[in-house]
């Protein structure tokens, strides 16, 4: 990829990422999602942020261990799963301006996840993004829920 | 070898023995603990059923972590003189899970947190005997592993991308469909080590993130109850998680053996098209064999429970028809020096393959709906665990003991030790596998007759066993005190 095109990209997933972490929460802040469809949501955002990180470390890849970014790449997702409590869902909510900002956190930390990750050693913040990707999608199956079958 | 490169062959080599004597340690303690409950349940003690419990659940999740922490050094030490690794990052991961270790093990005692090591949902909160901090201790001393784990994985990850030239480079992709340009291009292939090492890191880092993912759940559950959880959805994580951990600890400890044997055998033991795509099956088996311990779960998807028996029947291929197949061919005719080192890896070898056997058995759904939850299942693992894990450990730490000593044990401590370990560890095995086919249930602090006859039988193989460790033990120092009295 060439350095312009990675700006450009860059620049796309950026506002990608503030779109759907702001613009939902108060344009609809009268909707009330289930909370299946409210995990769903945060796993895009968290997608966005994962490609994002991924591509602003795609310009330096690095090749020998720098251990303190594995702690960055593994204490984000942590800290993205916690923010997913469904009890708080209901209280976002109602505070659309706090919900935004929960979303760019959400966001801010898969960036962190993915770039660290790569910054850490070159290709494990992929394989970091993809962990963290199937536990933001693995949650809307049962984590505050429980589905009928 | 020059003077930093011995300096850093030394700070792997203390890595290594940290992890496998750290393992070792807490193996004994959960063997004895084992001891304990046989004996409670042949009823020649009195253990109360709250306690006999407590002690079910460290024993579960210390063993598997005791065997975790082996493989991991081990492999870890092996992985390092392929690449260079950062010893910092290898202690990150010691200290959170031996952090964890000593969190379970104070909800234990004097927590008597008593669910189980699978700590299945909603089992940790309902109608608990124990006092709730437990429930939480317990669940953040099993994050608290996992999270370690999680770090060993991603270094060992990144260690074989970088290593070997991604992905696709680990896998030996370019060997297996395009051999003649691998050949013209120079470049090696993957050593079989190297494999074992890509599987426990993918494999490990899926499982890990299934385990976080109901591990956070759980501890929000614990704090705050009103959280409802999908018992099925946390179920299939929580056996991902737990099923595919233990699994991969014979996966680890292998790649000991194919280090290990080859040097008794004075021939190598190299990479071939097979043998990548054994480990490519491995590595697709490992993940999806767990569906296997859902068969009575009549809600999860029919689908699942066939995929679930066929990926079984699959995941015994790679390890039986090339790796021990593969390992008997190495020795045949090799004029193999028989020592305590390579008597233990031919063992486990052995125990694999029977151990193997009797999962295979277990996971056939019309066989299993007669032998779930009985003594057979843990039959089978603890043969695999015991006699194939253990036994590869061992035959590890014999090897370096006997290369560095440049000595032996002498024939008699052979017969000695092998009549203590394999023959206690066949009648304490027996003893599972003859319950188990007799229908006496699992997981009983009573158990219904014939249990506590074969219990008490069971303790009699784990007494002759544990007095064969012990001799070991014996030797093991006699081995290192001479390596110190020979090195300068």
């Amino acid at each position: 990829m060439t350095a312009s095109r990675r700006t450009l990209v860059i620049a796309l997933l950026a506002a990608a990422c503030v779109v759907a972490s702001v613009v939902p929460p108060i344009e609809s802040s009268s909707i009330r999602l289930d909370v299946q469809t409210h995990h769903l949501a945060h796993a895009v955002i968290i997608a966005l942020g994962l490609a994002l990180g991924l591509v602003i470390a795609s310009g330096r890849p690095v090749r020998e261990e720098q251990p303190a970014w594995l702690l960055a790449a593994l204490a984000s997702p942590l800290l993205a799963m916690l923010l997913m409590i469904p009890a708080t869902y209901d209280f976002t909510e109602t505070h659309p301006v706090l919900h935004a900002l929960d979303h760019l956190v959400f966001a801010a930390l898969s960036l962190l996840t993915a770039y660290g990750g790569e910054h850490y050693l070159r290709g494990v913040g992929w394989a970091a993004a993809i962990a963290l990707e199937l536990m933001a999608v693995g949650a809307a199956f049962g984590y505050g829920i429980i589905l009928t079958r | 070898m020059s003077e930093p490169a011995l300096r850093e062959d030394a700070a792997a080599s203390r890595v290594m023995w940290i992890y496998m004597l750290t393992g070792i340690a807490i193996f004994a303690l959960m063997a004895l603990l084992g001891l304990t409950m046989r004996m409670g349940q042949a009823k020649w003690i009195a253990l109360d059923p709250t306690m006999f419990y407590a002690i079910m659940t460290l024993h579960g999740a210390g063993m598997i972590t005791a065997m975790a922490l082996c493989g991991m050094g081990g492999l870890w030490y092996l992985m390092n003189r392929e690449r260079a690794l950062s010893t910092l990052v290898a202690y990150w991961a010691y200290a959170l899970m031996v952090a964890g270790v000593v969190a379970v093990l104070l909800s234990v005692f004097p927590g008597k947190f008593g669910a189980g090591w699978t700590f299945l949902y909603p089992l940790p909160f309902v109608g608990a005997a124990w006092p709730s901090w437990a429930t939480g201790l317990f669940l953040l001393g099993i994050a608290l592993v996992n999270i370690g784990w999680i770090v060993w994985c991603t270094q060992m990850f990144g260690c074989v991308v970088a290593k070997y030239g991604g992905i696709r480079g680990a896998l030996a992709w370019d060997l297996v469909f395009h051999p003649k340009q691998f050949a013209a291009s120079g470049r090696h292939e993957p050593p079989p080590q190297a494999f074992a090492a890509l599987v426990a890191a993918v494999d490990g880092l899926l499982a890990g993130a299934a385990g976080m993912l109901v591990g956070i759940a759980l501890i929000v559950h614990w704090l705050s109850p009103s959280i409802p959880l999908d018992p099925l959805w946390a179920k299939n994580l929580t056996y991902f998680f737990g099923h595919t951990f233990a699994n991969l600890t014979i996966y680890m400890a292998i790649a000991l053996v194919y280090v290990g044997l080859p040097r008794y055998a004075n021939r190598e033991w190299h990479t071939s098209q097979v043998l990548a795509v054994a480990w490519w099956g491995t590595l697709l088996f490992v993940a999806f064999a767990y569906f296997h311990h859902l068969y009575m779960d009549f809600v999860q998807p029919r689908p699942v429970q066939y995929i679930g028996e066929v990926v079984s029947y699959l995941a015994a291929f790679p390890p039986a028809v090339v790796t021990v197949f593969g390992g008997a061919l190495l020795i045949f005719r090799s004029q193999l020096r028989w020592t305590m080192g390579s008597m233990f890896m031919f063992a486990g070898m052995a125990g694999w393959i029977v151990g193997g056997f009797g999962a295979v058995i277990d996971a056939t759904i019309d066989i299993n709906s007669t032998l779930h939850n009985t003594l057979w299942v843990p039959a089978h693992f603890h043969t695999y665990l015991l006699e194939g894990v253990v036994l590869f450990v061992l035959g590890w730490i014999f090897h370096q003991l006997e290369e560095r000593s440049s000595a032996q044990s002498s024939p008699l401590m052979r017969w000695l030790v092998a009549l203590g370990v394999f023959g206690g560890g066949a009648i304490f095995l027996l003893a599972f596998y003859v319950a188990g086919a007799d229908g006496v249930p699992r997981r009983y602090a009573t158990q219904p007759p014939p249990g506590p006859e074969i219990s008490a039988w069971a303790s009699i193989g784990i007494i002759i066993l544990l007095i064969g460790f012990l001799i070991c033990l014996v030797e093991a120092v006699r081995l290192a005190r001479l390596r110190r009295a020979v090195a300068p």
